[in-house]
């Protein structure tokens, strides 16, 4: 009987040591587990800000972009806008360009009146091209006029030994520089007198077709 | 009578398409006419750009020369 109870006193030591133990180790469990978690979280949480900074970046990234699109876009508006004078018939051109429509109604014109209306304006165009260009051959007259006195002016001065023969050299390498880019201008104003005597000949051709 | 009446109607139908059909064809050669403008337009616009340009650079040069016939 003593045996027993001497067994049953054991068994119960041993058990409340092992459960205080097992609650002991429990806890210690569970505090690291509470470790690991929050440190998880810490983690989670950086990860998600870097993520946001990044997002943050890359939309900084796309706006700057877009602006940067937009004054393009812009600059290149004006300039067109500067250039071509006509933009609106020059949309309603690329829209009968896609329909490719005849006869039928464009902007609220048949296609026969949106040529003419067409034509019209470009014999505007050729006239404001003539008037330009006229002007560019009186600039290029002045220019060679310029070039003829410099030309003289240096060759007096070599003759009474004003200036030395490399600057002399150096002078009329100038000149001709100029010479050579008045030359090309002149060309190329050839060129677009031709181009713009062809165009009114298809202007003139058009207006025969419509009496 | 009847006969009469449905040669009348073939008639005024092959006029009435046929107008079209000219109609048509007078369009697509104003249409063709006023692309070739337009290209030749474009043409003399980029031409007229770059002989702005070069005029510029040229009066640049001009004034070097000024200078030379002042001094």
């Amino acid at each position: 009987m003593k045996s027993i109870k001497t067994i049953i006193t054991v068994i119960a030591l041993f058990a409340f040591l092992g459960t205080h133990s097992t609650i002991a180790q429990s806890n210690k469990g569970q505090e690291k587990k509470k470790e690991v978690k929050e440190k998880k979280e810490e983690i989670k949480e950086k990860r998600k800000e870097i993520k946001e900074e990044k997002k943050e970046l890359r939309e900084i990234k796309k706006e700057t972009q877009q602006e940067e699109r937009k004054e393009v876009q812009k600059h290149d508006d004006d300039d067109h806008n500067k250039n071509t004078g006509d933009k609106k018939a020059k949309e309603a051109m690329e829209k009968i360009n896609k329909e490719k429509a005849y006869g039928k109604d464009k902007d609220g014109l048949t296609g026969k009146e949106f040529g003419h209306a067409r034509a019209e304006q470009a014999r505007n165009e050729t006239k404001n091209k003539e008037r330009q260009l006229s002007e560019n051959e009186e600039s290029i007259q002045q220019g060679r006029s310029k070039i003829k006195e410099a030309e003289e002016k240096i060759k007096k001065a070599k003759e009474e030994k004003k200036i030395s023969d490399a600057e002399y050299e150096e002078k009329e390498k100038q000149i001709k520089a100029a010479e050579n880019k008045l030359d090309n201008v002149e060309k190329k104003v050839k060129e677009t007198k031709e181009k713009l005597k062809k165009q009114k000949e298809k202007l003139e051709k058009i207006e025969k077709d419509k009496e | 009578m009847k006969l009469l009446k449905l040669l009348v109607v073939a008639i005024v139908f092959t006029a009435t398409s046929c107008v079209d059909k000219k109609a048509q064809e007078e369009d697509a050669k104003l249409e063709e006419a006023v692309q070739e403008i337009e290209k030749i337009a474009q043409d003399i616009e980029s031409s007229s750009k770059e002989i702005s340009e070069e005029i510029k650079d040229v009066e640049a040069d001009l004034q070097q020369l000024d200078s030379i016939i002042k001094n």
